[in-house]
């Protein structure tokens, strides 16, 4: 931009655009100290510039030169603190975090609910199966009533009854009934739940005639425990002696008083009683047949008997897992077999193991024993 | 940040300003300009418009202005401030004049020419035949002013007039070589 430049450039200077002057030049100009290509500049700028003229115009008056640099500096601050840009990244940083803290405390809040159902369902699907597997004990006054119905097997020896069992009855063919330690109450339900049975027929005292049981209900108790005192020795020889043959009205009237079946109070020993056979005699452990078939495993099959008893115990106590063990192992024996895998679908039943039960209750029909019909009934109670 | 916005021109500072929503570059454009926004508004500042009050309410017109405008800032700036104290004293604002468009064109022609040999040779030669149709007056101020560089008070003390003179002069003779070229163009 000097003089020697060739006039082309010269001309086209004449429309080309400058900048405002900057606050230097601005306070240079009036001081005089810019060289004159910086002045021809700035002139030339002005010409076009009315801000720029009008600046330098008003910067003319020497007073106002501190005013300028004092606004000047504040209004610079000003738009520095008008047109900062916002913290962006600091605010997203936040907000991430915070976003993060949201979803970390959502995420854990889920798995503590999570968690919460889960160990409250695993804790109620323990509790149901507690219960379900719970001892019998405290359950098993209200269900012994059927379960300790149990029938005695024809070839069982009336004279194998323990001494310490006593019953009034002395052994006819009907089940006998096994009193338990919880209440002498339990005595007349069971009585009831023995006659409703026979009533229905679907027993295996089933083989008792209808009218036996009519005769039953006929005949006073205290007849019977007139009669015959609770005693072992009185049972022995009830048993050993002959029935009268001849006289029919004395063997119904026995055989009712057989069937009521009573226990001494306080004794929790259960007693049991030869079960009658299918036959529908009235009385087989009088008959002298009998009782010489009852004599002969008596002496063999003590252990199995003793143990088979143990097992009634167990089961009369409470302690179905050991009684169920002793039954197990009697299952075995040809003689106890069917009673044993009766009492062992019986626990299997009181114990809510129905399947077990059922075949249990099916092997015993295929028996085709003296306890077929029971098995049936109780078979067909759980189906 | 600042300092990168600093090395750009008005120009890119507005693009940035407008499609990118950058408070930061119309941070720097208006403090490039403060200065002379202080420079022209303290001779008009008063009691009833005191510093406090002037300069933050016109930076943020500057800033709603510059959004949407297009043309020079510097004369953006010059009409915001004319137009915030004429409305003191008038009730309506007054005119302002628009800038003229064919100075700006002629300008952005030059500037597009930049190297160009061709396009400079056609300018120059468009621009000498304007130059020739002036007044012998027009001529002798405009050649002594841009093409002998003679400064505005000299070409002022030789006229016996005003510097303002003769600046108003050499306005309006490019206002209307410019005109011409248009003009020219057009046709």
């Amino acid at each position: 931009m000097n003089n020697h430049s060739p006039r082309q450039e010269r001309v086209l200077k004449i429309f080309t655009p400058v900048r405002c002057i900057n606050r230097d030049q601005l306070l240079r100009y009036h001081r005089g100290n810019m060289t004159p290509v910086e002045k021809h500049l700035v002139e030339q700028h002005i010409v076009d510039c009315d801000l720029c003229h009008d600046a330098l115009h008003a910067m003319s008056n020497h007073h106002l030169h501190e005013q300028y640099s004092h606004l000047t500096q504040e209004l610079s601050q000003f738009i520095h603190r008008e047109f900062t840009p916002p913290p962006q990244p600091a605010k997203k940083q936040l907000q991430r975090q915070v976003k993060q803290h949201k979803t970390t405390e959502s995420l854990l809040s889920y798995f503590w609910a999570i968690m919460f159902v889960a160990i409250g369902g695993g804790s109620i699907f323990l509790l149901q199966q507690h219960l379900k597997n719970r001892p019998a004990l405290a359950t098993l006054p209200s269900r012994t009533t059927d379960a300790l119905i149990i029938p005695a097997a024809a070839k069982e020896p009336t004279a194998t009854i323990d001494p310490n069992y006593q019953s009034v009855s002395s052994g006819t063919g009907k089940p006998s009934v096994i009193h338990t330690q919880y209440n002498a109450s339990a005595r007349d339900s069971i009585n009831k739940t023995n006659t409703a049975s026979v009533t229905a027929g679907i027993t295996p005292p089933a083989a008792l005639a209808k009218k036996d049981t009519t005769s039953l209900k006929k005949k006073p108790l205290k007849d019977s425990a007139a009669k015959l005192p609770a005693t072992d020795t009185n049972t022995r020889m009830a048993l050993n002696a002959p029935p009268p043959k001849d006289d029919p009205k004395k063997q119904e009237l026995k055989d009712p008083k057989d069937q009521k079946f009573e226990a001494q109070d306080g004794e929790n020993v259960p007693a049991k009683e030869p079960e009658k056979t299918s036959g529908g005699t009235a009385n087989n452990t009088n008959t002298p047949t009998n009782k010489s078939k009852t004599e002969e495993p008596k002496s063999p099959a003590s252990g199995d008997e003793s143990l088979f008893r143990a097992a009634m115990q167990y089961q009369q106590q409470g302690d179905l897992n050991e009684a169920a063990n002793q039954f197990k192992k009697l299952s075995g024996n040809d003689k106890y077999s069917e009673r044993a895998k009766y009492q062992l679908a019986m626990i299997y039943k009181t114990k809510g193991q129905n399947g077990k039960a059922r075949r249990l209750f099916k092997e015993i029909i295929k028996m085709e024993g003296n306890m077929k019909s029971m098995a049936q009934a109780e078979l067909n109670t759980i189906n | 940040m600042h300092l990168q916005l600093n090395n750009l021109n008005d120009k890119e500072l507005l693009l940035r300003m407008r499609k990118l929503q950058d408070r930061e570059a119309a941070g720097v454009l208006l403090d490039r300009y403060s200065h002379l926004l202080v420079a022209v508004c303290m001779p008009k500042l008063s009691k009833e418009k005191p510093a406090e009050t002037v300069f933050p309410a016109i930076t943020r017109q500057l800033f709603t202005q510059l959004s949407s405008s297009f043309g020079k800032i510097n004369e953006t700036v010059y009409a915001i401030v004319q137009s915030y104290f004429v409305k003191g004293n008038k009730p309506t604002a007054q005119y302002i004049p628009p800038p003229s468009q064919a100075i700006q064109r002629l300008e952005l022609q030059v500037e597009q020419a930049g190297n160009n040999p061709i396009a400079k040779a056609t300018l120059t030669a468009r621009i000498e035949q304007a130059l020739s149709q002036l007044s012998k007056e027009e001529a002798e101020l405009l050649t002594g002013f841009y093409l002998e560089h003679q400064t505005l008070q000299d070409l002022a003390q030789r006229r016996h007039i005003t510097a303002d003179k003769v600046r108003n002069s050499l306005k309006g003779i490019r206002k209307k070589i410019a005109t011409q070229l248009k003009d020219v163009a057009y046709e």
